[in-house]
């Protein structure tokens, strides 16, 4: 596994009026890399995840993605890295007034200039990687949580991003399915070679998918490293985590 | 970006492809391929000059293959290509068949079956406005304190400078037009008569009606909607809490309260809009406008007036109620049944208006 950063963060700060959510943070994301953020409520996951794709304004600090500043002010260069980036919402965030297949279709429609034949080709695919050839013509609220999960993660991939960001892509799923959704995951890293960033704090999800894991503590970065160093690593708040969450 | 990378070139029955495969190519290699006779039979794609393939590449590969050229296999491929081929192949994948559209025969049995589900809705939920609204007086139970009263302030206070400057205007509005006519016959001080009779019995009532059925109509729906969309409704009734009660008949109430005050308002202003025009256009005095207005209203004018308003207020509440819960989807459902509620509500307010004229003609 080749270690070339495609996210850098150094000095993050973000908060909200007064309160801190994030202080002073400097964290790494590698390619081809499972990379998940874990932490309690309230630690910051979500804030990071959103700091990162510039849904929230840092405080201060710097944020690199594919070398890049990511500066939301310079309009043409966002769209080219926000081009290679797919993020999956915590609620699948699909538009419910159209069907699944078009969801998947905007991506492709907004950035190439591929053929409507070739663009629903990519759509099919992309839908039956997910399991849901069968569900293209149905609106999303005509779908159960795991599908519209799955649906969404599709067209976070329509245009083959590098790098894929999940936001609690477990939450409110049953185990099987969330164990199903994990399998997708691990196969979107080895067969398209992504680098992908989760928050969680599923740990079932946490073993079977990490391959790093940063836990957030207050608004700080309490420990990187893997699953199993986790358990072992001194730190009270992590051993806890690991130790109740598995029961 | 789009930088010409790529190329194909014609070989015999061979096409080379090199270079990148990839999404912001293929349209440029499309492109290219129109221009190499693409009617040529092609028994062969080379891929030993492919340095990028993604699944915009895979795809056209997959077109090329299955339409323009069925015998052509692809050649020279490395292990990396093919596990990319392999992964986003979509000759394997297919769609469910599209829904048919619903014929000609079907869509009218459709509506009427649909009429008659709306019907029924809609009667169930003017009985439970009724039943619950009747219960209310007696029972504080399962009603949120205050919500009349802040219900009024939000449909009634509020509405009353919209509703007070639009009357002025339209008195003024009907006071000018009538007096062009009328003051060529010597009839100006009908002028008086004209506007009292039609902002009491008609202008009024409606004017009111239409601009709280696009103010408060739309909010009524947008609200219920949301509640119902976020599973706000979904809680209130696990907690033994009938929605129409609480969230509901508060409104409802307040309307019933608020509209008749504001249908007075606006006859009072609409008079008040004729009579600027009788005393500063017309050289009428105010006593010999006010007289003249006194003498031709009835007790029945202003009782027509102000039922009228108690019915519209109902309609307004139930429509408004009926769409906020009947709502689909998300955001777009919310958008698509708050305009739907102003639209209903303000074709039935003309509607009804229209058979209280009969009614009372007759």
């Amino acid at each position: 596994m080749s270690h070339q950063a495609v996210i850098q963060i150094k000095n993050l700060v973000t908060s909200f009026g007064e309160h801190i959510v994030l202080d002073h943070i400097d964290l790494e994301f590698y390619r081809n890399e499972i990379t998940v953020i874990l932490g309690g409520s309230g630690s910051g996951k979500t804030t990071l995840l959103k700091s990162i794709l510039g849904l929230i304004t840092p405080t201060a600090g710097e944020i690199k993605i594919f070398e890049q500043p990511f500066d939301l002010e310079d309009e043409a260069a966002t769209n080219t890295t926000l081009q290679r980036i797919g993020v999956l919402f915590q609620n699948g965030a699909l538009l419910n007034s159209i069907s699944v297949l078009d969801n998947l279709a905007i991506p492709l429609e907004q950035h190439t200039k591929l053929s409507p034949a070739l663009i629903q080709r990519m759509a099919t695919v992309k839908l039956a990687m997910v399991g849901l050839s069968e569900a293209a013509y149905q609106l999303p609220a005509e779908l159960s949580g795991g599908m519209r999960k799955r649906a969404a993660l599709a067209r976070a991939i329509a245009l083959d991003p590098e790098l894929l960001f999940c936001d609690e892509p477990s939450a409110g799923l049953d185990p099987l399915t969330s164990a199903d959704l994990d399998a997708l995951i691990l196969t979107l890293r080895q067969q398209l070679k992504m680098s992908i960033v989760v928050v969680t704090h599923e740990l079932a999800s946490i073993h079977r998918i990490a391959d790093r894991i940063v836990f957030l503590h207050q608004g700080h970065i309490l420990f990187q490293g893997s699953a199993t160093e986790a358990k072992t690593c001194g730190l009270e708040p992590v051993e806890n985590f690991f130790r109740i969450g598995s029961f | 970006m789009n930088k010409k990378t790529s190329l194909i070139k014609r070989d015999g029955t061979q096409l080379i492809l090199t270079g990148d495969l990839t999404h912001d190519q293929v349209p440029d290699l499309q492109h290219q391929l129109h221009h190499l006779a693409p009617r040529t039979p092609v028994n062969s794609i080379d891929l030993a000059g492919i340095e990028r393939l993604d699944s915009a590449g895979v795809a056209w590969l997959d077109q090329l293959l299955d339409d323009a050229f069925p015998n052509a296999q692809l050649i020279n491929i490395t292990d990396e290509l093919q596990q990319t081929l392999t992964t986003f192949s979509s000759r394997e994948s297919s769609l469910p068949a599209q829904p048919r559209e619903a014929g000609f025969f079907e869509k009218i049995g459709d509506s009427v079956y649909k009429l008659r589900h709306i019907l029924a809705e809609l009667i169930l939920l003017i009985s439970e406005i009724t039943l619950w609204s009747v219960v209310g007086i007696f029972s504080r139970a399962g009603r949120r304190k205050g919500a009349i009263l802040q219900q009024i302030l939000l449909v009634g206070s509020n509405a009353v400078g919209i509703i007070a400057l639009l009357s002025f205007v339209l008195g003024l509005i009907l006071a000018l037009q009538s007096a062009a006519q009328l003051r060529q016959f010597g009839a100006s001080i009908y002028v008086a008569d004209l506007i009292a009779v039609s902002m009491v019995r008609e202008m009024g009532p409606m004017m009111s009606a239409i601009i709280i059925a696009g103010r408060s109509g739309s909010a009524f729906a947008a609200e219920i909607s949301s509640m119902k969309v976020s599973e706000e409704l979904d809680a209130l009734r696990m907690m033994a809490v009938n929605p129409i009660r609480y969230v509901v008949v508060p409104k409802f109430l307040a309307l019933s309260i608020s509209m008749p005050l504001l249908v007075t308002l606006s006859m009072v202003l609409g008079i008040l809009g004729g009579f600027v025009i009788g005393v500063t256009y017309l050289d009428l005095t105010p006593l010999s406008y006010f007289t003249e207005t006194l003498s031709i209203l009835t007790l029945d004018d202003v009782f027509v007036g102000l039922s009228k308003s108690l019915f519209f207020a109902g309609v307004i509440v139930v429509i408004g109620s009926y769409y906020g819960f009947r709502v689909e989807g998300g955001a777009e459902g919310v958008g698509r049944v708050t305009t739907s509620a102003v639209v209903a509500s303000i074709f039935a307010v003309i509607f009804l208006d229209a058979i209280f004229s009969l009614i009372y003609m007759v």
